[in-house]
């Protein structure tokens, strides 16, 4: 009998260790990163065994890091949309959409299947379902189309509008002229932007 | 109208003044430009409401201000040209080293635009123009459809409209 428990405990925990790292894969967008898996197992059975009618609950903790690892997403047509890079990731689930925290974040962003954009930054949050990523911590996004660059807070980036809207300390720079203001929304390349409370400077 | 030495002089520092503060609109030493919105399309700079642009010695206000930048010598993005449209109104103030006196342009117009290539400055709409020096007995005056003011050979040319003339107005002071 007691065998039995402790083989049906053993794949009890399997299963569980299973659905935990699919989930965080599938929350990431299907990625395949390198996974380390914490596993505390399960508490010491104590010195007198309980009585079989009335069986302890045991207590089984997952927790899922990610390390220098990527994720990538696609759209409909299976193009790009974006690639990641990041020095660390936990996934999880809010209100039914799925939402991966990474830190250390090297990103490329896409328009139609093609980069437009680099951004850095230090803590992003992706959601997959909406293919939004809000970044924060200093954010810095370089244009792949021309040498244009921004400076600013926090980037909200929607990639199904191409659209990026910075907010927070919002420094543009163009050749000579520097455009600093307290927002801004643009294309994903940089290309076309909108400032609020701006003023340009030219060397 | 007796026409002396004297005036024709006036005239000619007049002008020569004109063409070195539209030469001080220059961005070359730094500007800055500010308004209600600013935008970018590409490679250019739009200033949207109360549009202003100020360099060390002068500024330009207007309804929209447009910056077009174009690579320079060192591949660096710099300002090629600039369009001020809607209710321009520039002015500028200069002392002279040597003499102290201040001189000064205030100028409005329908558009202004400058070509950094081109070195020129051209005024359209009502352009009314005035020049206020210590050697004028009253500040001189210029009214036109269009004022071009070529900045590297300092020339202007100042051109009427169909109903209305073109016209310079200098008062030298006495004894000058």
């Amino acid at each position: 009998m007691q065998n039995y428990s402790t083989a049906k405990r053993a794949c009890r925990t399997a299963a569980m260790l299973i659905a935990a790292v699919t989930l965080a894969c599938c929350l990431l967008g299907g990625c395949a990163p390198k996974i380390e898996k914490v596993i505390e197992p399960p508490a010491p059975a104590a010195k007198s065994a309980p009585p079989a009618e009335a069986p302890q609950p045991e207590k089984v903790t997952v927790s899922t890091k990610f390390q220098k690892a990527g994720i990538s997403w696609d759209d409909d047509k299976g193009r790009r949309v974006l690639e990641a890079g990041f020095t660390e990731a936990s996934a999880q689930e809010v209100n039914g959409d799925a939402q991966a925290e990474l830190k250390g974040v090297k990103a490329t962003l896409y328009k139609d299947g093609r980069p437009a954009s680099i951004l850095y930054a230090p803590t992003v949050t992706a959601d997959s379902a909406k293919k939004e990523i809000k970044a924060g911590g200093g954010v810095k996004i370089v244009s792949k189309a021309n040498n244009t660059s921004a400076l600013c807070e926090s980037v909200v980036w929607k990639s199904g509008e191409s659209k990026l809207v910075g907010t927070g300390g919002v420094k543009l720079t163009m050749g000579n002229i520097t455009i600093s203001a307290a927002g801004f929304e643009a294309d994903t390349a940089l290309k076309k932007a909108k400032f609020s409370g701006a003023q340009a400077n030219l060397e | 109208m007796k026409y002396t030495v004297a005036y024709f002089a006036a005239l000619f520092f007049a002008l020569s003044t004109l063409t070195v503060y539209a030469d001080s609109l220059s961005v070359a030493g730094g500007a800055k430009l500010t308004a209600s919105t600013l935008e970018l399309n590409e490679n250019t700079v739009i200033a949207k409401g109360n549009a202003s642009l100020s360099t060390r010695e002068a500024s330009i206000k207007a309804n929209t201000i447009r910056l077009s930048l174009e690579k320079g010598k060192g591949g660096k993005l710099g300002l090629s040209k600039a369009l001020a449209t809607g209710r321009v109104v520039i002015n500028a103030s200069q002392v002279d080293a040597a003499t102290k006196a201040r001189r000064t342009v205030d100028a409005t117009a329908e558009n202004a635009s400058m070509a950094q290539d081109a070195d020129t400055v051209l005024l359209t709409g009502k352009v009314f123009v005035k020049v206020s020096d210590p050697q004028f007995a009253e500040p001189a005056t210029i009214a036109g459809e269009r004022v071009m003011v070529y900045l590297k050979e300092r020339k202007i040319q100042v051109e009427g409209g169909s109903n209305k003339s073109a016209e310079i107005n200098v008062t030298p002071r006495e004894g000058e």
